[in-house]
């Protein structure tokens, strides 16, 4: 850097009122100005008396910098102007545009940034209107950058502060404010006037000199500098865009390329998305709790439905973000409240392995949820699903401050055949002799269920270790959360978490309640030909194969059997299919389709059930398998039958008696009315304090504790 | 690190570092999926040298996905249609369907694109030939796409953005090859109507191809029964995968 003042060139041709809003961006921010300068203004025989004008009434000021105002005689344009300040320039120079506007500490820091890797030919800032050098079009708008009343210095602050300082480096500076070191002026001379005429590719060539020569040309990623743009030379634009751009590809056949790359890969991109992400800064006081699933928001599941509503049932007090397996990693996406308008939803990709891990302890899937408590605070985390993490997350978090809560959705921690389906058959109900476990893993490893891992090595030795590290690392969660105590009951089958430490919180219904009618539809009961509808996404697991077998048997007589969902798996041409169906919507369509009963024969042992919280708000009572949590709620609250699902046979001697029975299909009904239906956001309160740490409090008023009667009374059964 | 920068700033800095980095990540991921990759701020190339006076940069930045000629000859006559009065639809026998904004009929081609008008402006009106040609002919009811923003269509000088269009997915003429060619599915006349059988039509039709008159007529007249139980009780027909019981 040279020790000379830096000389500021400005040329000037038209536009009085860009000129004064430059000019006075100078004076302004003088003051505060360390590095000393001197301003060149070259009046390049303006047309304008105005600015003419202006450019003597500034001269004439009591100005803290030397300002020396030259005039071309005739007009030499911007090239030839702009040579004449540098002949005259000692030092480092800075060619500004007269539509610019400097800001807080400019100067300063582009020769910082001139000054902070050897070499540096040009440093050029970021601006609202400049090539590669210009901000994100969210940044703009935010500043208001293309209006008419640019918020500038607010602008600048906010790059300032939000800057990573990268200073990334580039083909060629941009000339709207382009900082020059004496070294580059030195060493490449001035602008070619000859070949560039009046302007336009004269800095691209500069700057392409000075690359031959070993020099470089650095963004300043922290300054921002304004710049309207298209102003300078008005009509004479593109035509002299167009000359100038071919004269560069003339002198230097590789630009081009070059710079197309460039302009794809971005060198400013991680400066300007930190900017971009700094816009929506999430609120230090609200508590940020990390969910951690195996699939994405939004996907099809009960899990994520249950994600989702609880979520929007606390968006008021928290933020939340999810964690998640992706292709390509782990995915992290914010919901984090705004005061002023929807959620801020951002998306990050941090590095991992394949979507499914199936190690039982990954260190890449441990590194990414490490990286993922590094990027933002948080203050608690709910894990909801472990498939694609593999165990490594509950060794991560034994070193996490704030309360860590498992919700056991499924059983993925039981085994890795979480359907806990033997040979994708029939219940195995977790057996204690794992001899039996070797057929079923085996048949598991070569074809895994859909949506679970596929685990080459999947074999009793697997099994062992799995549990055996999942045990050592039981203590990482302090709350383990059931939707009911089935679950609670396969779980401790296999561990044997503090009594203390378990909680049984049911999930509520995902969907608006209060919206069917007052008591069952007597006609539609007694009058109509029985309609039973299948739920949810249909495919094995679910039950679509007995299903199938139901539809098919009842061919020729007036029972209906309906299905409203995907479908992952074909269906019987006797089956009414509905489709893809939206979860709100559910009970008018199942009202309008004439459903008496919902059907639930899935083998797979709920956890909770949400369609068949889904069925009760919609007035209907439910068929479900007699063990998990479907038989659970149907015998406690008496809203349905319970069935073998293993036993399509006998399932349609239930549906047959129900066909001939309509006054127990009333009765049972009459009794869906009775029960009080909680809502997620019903519950969400107990999530809600456990999230906050105050778990004691809500421990001692709400929650039943389960101690290990709950196993015994499993077995016994 | 500057020598001012303390180490809790510079921590705080690393971590948004990450956070970019990975918000970075994402972006990139996200292209590698769409397959279109992000350009520089390409709508500023007309006066930005560094991206080539014809728009190189940009233009090669983008996959050649674009069928359609450029709209903007379009955009300036429908700016003049702004505050003109109510435009409606309308479909006449032999000229096809309209959107009338004003003096000008605007030639509505995507059968699709006209029920979603009418949703939004009415149904169409049912003109003679003559009456249409009354109307003068305007720019085209087409779909337009920008840089950023989705695909949307210009109605009375006001830009409606289109929701749920089926996009083409890129692929190579060599690809297309390998494919013999099939029946041409006509988007465009799909409001034409008439002539074609309705769904429940087509299903009895092929219900007593396959199974008989007798058989068959029998399973369309239980269906037909089972329809007008549902209509009485006010809900709507359900469909079922293949044919009726």
């Amino acid at each position: 850097m040279s020790a000379a003042p830096v000389t500021i060139i400005v040329p000037v041709y038209r536009g009085v009122y860009d000129l004064a809003r430059c000019l006075e961006s100078i004076v302004v921010h003088a003051p505060r100005t360390e590095r000393a300068f001197e301003l060149v203004l070259i009046d390049d025989a303006s047309p304008e008396p105005a600015v003419r004008t202006r450019l003597e009434e500034f001269t004439n000021r009591d100005l803290p910098f030397p300002v020396t105002l030259l005039r071309n005689p005739e007009n030499l344009g911007f090239v030839g102007t702009v040579n004449r300040g540098l002949r005259r320039a000692a030092g480092d120079v800075v060619i500004l545009n007269a539509d610019t506007a400097v800001t807080n500490g400019w100067l300063d820091q582009l020769a910082s940034a001139a000054s902070a890797v050897p070499d540096v030919a040009t440093v050029t800032p970021v601006t609202s209107h400049g090539s590669i050098c210009t901000l994100p079009q969210s940044v703009i708008d935010a500043f208001a950058l293309a209006g008419p009343n640019p918020q500038i210095d607010e602008c600048a602050k906010f790059v300032t502060a939000s800057s990573l300082r990268l200073l990334p480096e580039v083909i060629t500076g941009v000339g709207f404010c382009m900082y020059t070191t004496r070294h580059a002026l030195d060493a490449c001379g001035l602008l070619d006037e000859e070949t560039f005429g009046r302007g336009y590719g004269e800095e691209v060539d500069f700057c392409l000199r000075a690359t031959r020569v070993g020099l470089r040309h650095l963004v300043d990623d922290s300054t921002f500098v304004y710049h309207r743009g298209g102003g300078s030379f008005g009509d004479e634009q593109s035509e002299g865009l167009a000359r100038g751009s071919r004269l560069l590809d003339e002198r230097y056949p590789y630009f081009r390329p070059t710079n197309t790359r460039e302009r794809a890969q971005d060198p400013s991109r991680v400066s300007f998305a930190a900017m971009e992400l700094a816009l929506h800064e999430r609120d230090p006081e609200r508590p940020h709790v990390l969910h951690i699933m195996h699939s994405a928001p939004g996907d099809t599941g009960g899990t994520e439905k249950f994600l989702d509503a609880l979520m929007h049932a606390l968006g008021d007090e928290f933020d939340f973000s999810v964690f998640f397996p992706v292709q390509s990693g782990f995915a992290l996406q914010t919901y984090w409240g705004h005061a002023d308008g929807p959620a801020v939803i951002q998306h990050f990709l941090l590095p991992g392995g394949p979507r499914h891990v199936t190690r039982v302890d990954d260190e890449l899937a441990g590194a990414a949820l490490q990286m993922a408590l590094d990027l933002f605070h948080f203050d608690a985390v709910h894990i909801h699903n472990l498939i694609g993490h593999s165990l490594a997350p509950l060794d991560v978090l034994a070193g996490f401050e704030g309360p860590v809560l498992c919700s056991v959705h499924d059983l993925f921690l039981a085994c890795p055949n979480f359907s806990l389906l033997y040979r994708k058959l029939e219940p195995c109900g977790i057996p204690e002799d794992l001899s039996a476990c070797d057929r079923c893993l085996e048949t598991i490893a070569e074809a895994p269920m859909p949506g679970s891992p596929m685990i080459r090595n999947l074999s009793r030795t697997y099994l062992n270790d799995f549990r055996s590290t999942a045990t050592a690392r039981i203590d990482s969660v302090d709350h383990w959360i059931f939707a009911s105590q089935s679950v609670a009951d396969y779980f401790m089958r296999v561990y044997e978490p503090a009594a203390s430490r378990m909680e049984i919180i049911e999930h509520g219904s995902v969907i608006r309640l209060g919206r069917r009618a007052s008591e069952p539809d007597r006609a539609l009961i007694y009058d109509e030909p029985l309609r039973l509808a299948f739920v949810g996404l249909g495919w094995a697991k679910k039950g679509l194969d007995v299903v199938n077998e139901l539809a098919e048997a009842f061919r020729d007589s007036t029972v209906e059997i309906h299905h409203f969902g995907d479908l992952k798996q074909a269906a019987s041409p006797e089956l009414y299919a509905h489709g893809a169906y939206d979860n709100e919507f559910l009970p008018e369509l199942l009202h309008r389709a004439g459903i008496q009963i919902v059907l639930l024969p899935g083998a797979y042992a709920e956890t909770f059930g949400i369609v068949m919280s889904e069925a009760l708000a919609s007035g209907l009572p439910v068929i479900g398998a007699r063990y998990g949590a479907l038989g659970e709620r149907i015998r406690a609250y008496g809203v349905g039958w319970t069935i073998d699902p293993m036993d399509p046979s006998g399932i349609r001697a239930v549906i047959e008696r129900l066909d001939g029975a309509r006054d127990e299909v009333m009765r049972t009904s009459r009794q869906v009315f009775e029960v009080k239906l909680e809502s997620v956001a019903d519950t969400v309160y107990r999530y809600a304090a456990l999230y906050r740490g105050d778990r004691a409090r809500d421990h001692a008023e709400t929650s039943p504790a389960l101690d290990d009667s709950t196993l015994a009374r499993v077995e016994t059964a | 690190m500057s020598a001012t920068t303390s180490p809790e700033d510079e921590t705080e800095r690393l971590r948004r570092h990450l956070r970019a980095l990975s918000a970075v990540n994402r972006q990139l991921h996200a292209q590698l999926e769409s397959g279109v990759p992000r350009v520089v701020d390409p709508g500023r190339a007309r006066d930005d040298i560094l991206a080539g006076a014809d728009d190189g940069g940009a233009r090669m930045s983008r996959l050649s996905i674009r069928r359609a000629s450029s709209g903007s000859e379009w955009i300036e006559q429908l700016q003049l249609l702004a505050g003109a009065s109510d435009p409606f639809l309308a479909r006449s026998p032999k000229r096809g369907a309209f959107l009338v904004e004003g003096p000008l009929r605007r030639h509505v081609k995507a059968g699709m694109l006209f029920v979603a008008l009418e949703r939004v402006i009415g149904p169409a009106r049912v003109m003679r030939d003559a009456e249409i040609d009354r109307f003068t002919e305007g720019p085209p009811v087409e779909v337009l796409e920008a840089a950023s923003g989705p695909a949307f269509i210009i109605v009375a000088g006001r830009r409606l953005p289109i929701r749920g269009l089926p996009l083409p997915h890129p692929v190579t003429d060599e690809e297309r090859l390998r494919f013999p060619e099939g029946e041409e599915l006509r988007v465009g006349t799909g409001n034409a109507g008439g002539g074609k059988a309705t769904g429940g039509l087509r299903r009895a039709r092929a219900l007593v191809r396959r199974e008989g008159v007798v058989q068959g007529g029998a399973a369309v007249a239980r269906s037909g029964a089972r329809r007008l139980l549902r209509s009485a009780r006010g809900t709507t027909k359900t469909s079922k995968t293949t044919g009726a019981r």
